[in-house]
């Protein structure tokens, strides 16, 4: 880090391209806060940044910025916020990386679309940072994880040039470097906008709940149920606090189409759960209902995306006679992955669960070829404590 | 290193048999399929530069003694599937050693129940999928070199399959690596080193091009074999119609197992069973178009030197005429699965097709592209021996700039070259598109400016349209100029990743990325 940093200097470099009053210095806090309106805006302050060796933490929705010894620059991403592209017939929007989730939501349902994956408990985060931290959404067999719905992006990186890639939906033009900005938490660049796939919501959507007795053997069928009828949205669930005469353990299952479709895939899902989920007739609204009674208190409840084997493993030995986790819910089905949310009694308990293994989860030798990578690239260490920013979220 | 001081070197790692430096062997392994190199054996001439020595390692420790070593005397290493790449990955620009990994062609496991299966690089498509098919399992990956290519060449080039719609590409199947640095140190990636099939690493190996190591294990997806594929073909009165269908299958969620359209030109002269909307044979339109048939057909099978001389010399007329032929579109369907899913697709395909104003021809054209499905690919040799080239750009963009892309290549490069394309590897987003056009010019330099005018056209014309300059066939030599345009800011992090997995710039030289 530059010890010859300082509040008036980082203003007057940074003003040389930006209005006085998009920079703010903070003198207590010792960083420089702008707001970024524009891709070369961005560009421009990551490249001062990294003459000048300058962290640069883009400002979150929800995560915090770490403490940092000496002057930094937190960068806001929330004026870039335009939907700069809309294709209904390719099933893509271009999005720039400020915008928040929850606009994006309603501008697509206005449209009606949708994103294939939606974010949970994350409506307030701006694309960037849902993207890049570990914000959980959920995820279904029909159109995959979260980072599955970006087709191409663009990105600055740590030396303020900007990466781009063709706007297609597979390419063999050398190594796909997109993986590495979305997965490694922001190490290798910060987006700029990104092409998300999108989906026409259909004309009709049936809703299927189904009780079940054994809740391993439901979690085993599930992933049948997934490979052969690839629903959009598939739940296996337990509330121990659920009202009388709803089901403790159930199934949740959401088809879109319409017509002869939709009817054999509702019966391939019936069928492939065969006798270990009944047909049941409680609402779907109901069920799913009981997950705004998640207390989401620190340390009382826990997202994970698990694998196929930790969850058998969590079944067998959590979900234990002591009746916890009290409320479970386990999503996804999607390449021996599954997101599993979990309310624990107490944080002893929420310890039982096993660490995230993230889709996309790194070998540990990928683990430090990225590091090291990410430092030939960033030996400014601009970038280098962004991820710092996810540690904290749960 | 002086040449004969390091074949005596490689011989005392490997073995005397396993080193070769027979003139026969350097010059085959100088040159891959890529056709300006096939230019310049019109031109009588042998390749610039030969490598040193050919080296056929057999194991994993093999090639890691052999990078070692590489590494320390900064020899080049070249590592070499099955050299059907058309792109020159496997041309040693430097010189140094070319790596043939067949012999490394072991099955290493099988898990049915994870449904997985991991293999050595040097196996060759085919063997790997008769190999899962006595198992009842296929990879899904069917490249029309399927019998002349390599797992480990498809993996690093992102190769495409003729089923890509209904399997992904070899990217998609792909869930683990092991993978030989520069320096000679292994490593494991994905579910080889206990990661996910999705670990970030793996899509930066995958596509290399051997330029950041050497893969030596590749763990691979695989599926039980379908129940039943069945096949149709459909007319479409013109091209836009034949899209939309595609377009509308895609986003319907439908998974075909192929979905091939064909330009009106590729339509005539794939051979289909097409007529014309007033129920002409489009054979008989084209004869009667002064004997243009022929010549278009001959394009690709018998072509002889008048047909050459009128036809490719004036490539502008000859697309002209082209343009203006009453054809329809050809698309073929193939669905796979149990009966009922079979049933169920064909419902659904065909009540888009209709819509979409396609005439529904039955099972005949779809069987009869599936039987001759590996057998256009083998005939390019024959327009070189008759003096000419032929070549193919393989691109991809989104649906809505299908049609104006395919539309901007055929002017920007009709002016060069004869050019035909069919519309294959069918995506929810959009769809690739694969020219094949033919030139000749009397001497092999013209021959050479041409074609390269020709691609540089091309690719302009697929940029403008943010389209990729290669959907399955890789970078090599041959695109890399077009990289700034395709990733801006692609070669910092490629020169990120180069700098940690071949500090001493040994592998693939100049492939993908030209760092000098
Ligand atoms: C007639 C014909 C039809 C074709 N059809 C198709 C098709 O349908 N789909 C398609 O995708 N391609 C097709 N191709 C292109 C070609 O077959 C593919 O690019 C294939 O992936 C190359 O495999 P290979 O084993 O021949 O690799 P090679 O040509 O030997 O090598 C290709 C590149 O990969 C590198 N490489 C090879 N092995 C390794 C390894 N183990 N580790 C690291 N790097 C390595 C080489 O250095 C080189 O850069 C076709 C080619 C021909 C001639």
């Amino acid at each position: 880090m530059n010890g010859t940093l300082s509040g008036a200097r980082m203003r007057k470099e940074l003003g040389k391209q930006l209005p006085a009053h998009r920079i703010t210095v903070s003198d207590s806090g010792r960083f420089v806060q702008v707001e970024a309106d524009s891709a070369q805006d961005v560009s421009f302050v990551v490249t001062y940044a990294a003459r000048d060796q300058a962290p640069v933490f883009p400002v979150p929705a929800v995560g915090t910025i770490p403490a940092v010894d000496g002057w930094h620059i937190r960068l806001s991403l929330s004026r870039l916020s335009t939907i700069t592209d809309f294709s209904p017939d390719s099933g893509l929007v271009c999005v720039q990386c400020g915008t928040s989730m929850d606009h994006l939501a309603d501008w697509l349902a206005e449209k009606g679309f949708a994103l294939g994956v939606s974010p949970e408990q994350s409506e307030h985060m701006e694309l960037w940072e849902f993207m890049l931290s570990n914000a959980s959404a959920s995820f279904g067999p029909r159109f995959g994880f979260k980072r599955d719905q970006v087709l191409a992006m663009s990105a600055v990186l740590p030396d303020g040039r900007t990466f781009r890639n063709s706007v297609s939906p597979a390419r063999s033009t050398g190594p796909d470097f997109s993986r590495p900005l979305l997965h490694a938490g922001g190490r290798f660049g910060l987006p700029l906008d990104l092409y998300l796939k999108i989906h026409a919501l259909p004309a009709q959507r049936v809703f299927l709940t189904f009780a079940v007795k054994d809740l391993a053997a439901a979690l085993e069928r599930a992933w049948d149920v997934a490979a052969a009828a690839t629903p959009e949205f598939i739940e296996v669930g337990r509330n121990r606090y659920a009202s009388p005469g709803l089901p403790e353990r159930f199934a949740l299952v959401e088809l879109w189409g319409e017509g002869k479709t939709l009817a054999v895939r509702k019966e391939l899902v019936r069928k492939r759960f065969g006798d270990v989920a009944t047909p049941s007739d409680v609402p779907y609204e109901v069920l799913l209902a009981f997950e705004q009674t998640y207390n989401f208190a620190p340390g009382q409840t826990r997202r994970v995306t698990l694998s196929r084997d930790s969850l058998r493993r969590i079944t067998k030995d959590i979900v234990s006679s002591r009746g916890s986790p009290s409320r479970l819910r386990v999503r996804g089905f999607v390449e021996g992955m599954v997101g599993v949310t979990a309310d624990c009694g107490d944080a002893e308990e929420c310890a039982l669960l096993p660490p995230d293994e993230a889709e996309g989860r790194a070998s540990t030798g990928s683990s430090r070829l990225l590091e090291s990578a990410a430092d030939a690239l960033d030996r400014s260490e601009v970038f280098t404590r962004i991820p710092e920013l996810w540690r904290a979220q749960p | 290193m002086e040449g004969g001081r390091l074949r005596d070197e490689l011989k005392k790692l490997l073995g005397p048999a396993r080193v070769s430096s027979a003139p026969q062997d350097l010059v085959t392994y100088a040159s891959d399929m890529l056709p300006s190199t096939q230019i310049d054996k019109l031109g009588k001439a042998l390749p610039q530069v030969l490598p040193v020595a050919v080296c056929f390692p057999e194991d994993v420790e093999e090639v890691q003694l052999l990078l070692r070593f590489c590494s320390q005397e900064r020899v080049p290493v070249v590592p070499c599937g099955a050299g059907s790449g058309v792109c020159g990955g496997t041309v040693p620009p430097e010189g140094g050693i070319v790596l043939d990994l067949k012999r490394m062609n072991r099955v290493l496991r099988f898990a049915p129940e994870e449904r997985v299966v991991e293999v050595e690089p040097g196996i060759i498509g085919e063997r790997l999928e008769d190999w899962l098919n006595g198992r009842g399992f296929t990879l899904g990956h069917f490249p029309s070199s399927i019998a002349c290519s390599t797992v480990g060449g498809y993996v690093a080039c992102r190769s495409a399959g003729q089923y890509s719609s209904r399997y992904g590409k070899i990217e998609d199947m792909t869930v683990g690596l092991s993978v030989v640095q520069g320096d000679g140190s292994l490593i494991d990636l994905g579910i080889l080193g206990g990661g996910h099939g999705r670990d970030p690493m793996l899509s930066v190996v995958l596509g290399s091009e051997g330029t950041l190591g050497i893969v030596t294990r590749i763990a691979l997806r695989v599926e039980p074999l379908p129940e039943m594929v069945d096949f149709a073909g459909f007319a479409f009165v013109d091209l836009e119609d034949g899209i939309a269908c595609m377009r509308r299958v895609m986003r319907a969620g439908i998974k075909p197992t192929v979905l091939r359209l064909y330009d009106p030109l590729d339509s005539l002269i794939a051979g289909m069973h097409t007529s014309t909307a007033s129920g002409e044979d489009v054979h008989r339109v084209a004869s009667r178009l002064s004997g243009l048939k022929g010549l278009l057909a001959g394009a690709l099978t018998d072509l002889n030197e008048a047909g050459i001389a009128v036809g490719l010399l004036n490539p502008s007329i000859l697309n002209k005429i082209a343009e203006l032929m009453p054809a329809r579109c050809m698309l073929i369907v193939g669905v796979q699965g149990d009966k009922a899913t079979v049933a169920r697709q064909w419902d659904e395909v065909r009540a888009i097709a209709q819509v979409c104003r396609g005439e529904d021809l039955g099972p005949e054209p779809g069987y009869h592209w599936f039987k001759r499905r590996y057998a256009i690919s083998y005939k390019q040799s024959r327009i070189f021996a008759a003096g000419a080239f032929v070549d193919t750009m393989e691109t991809a963009c989104t649906w809505d700039n299908l049609v104006p892309m395919y539309r901007a290549v055929l002017k920007a490069m009709g002016r060069e070259v004869f050019l035909m394309a069919h519309f294959s590897h069918a995506y929810p987003e959009g769809c690739s598109i694969y020219f094949t056009f033919a030139g000749y010019r009397p001497t092999a330099r013209a021959a050479h400016s041409v074609y390269k005018r020709a691609w540089r056209e091309g690719i302009e014309a697929v940029t403008r349209y943010s389209g990729t300059v290669s959907h399955h066939h890789g970078v090599g030599l041959l695109k890399r100029w077009a990289m700034s345009r395709e990733c801006p800011g692609g070669i910092e992090l490629f020169a990120a990743f180069k700098n940690v997995m071949d500090p001493d710039r040994v592998l693939n030289p100049g492939k993908v990325y030209n760092l000098d």
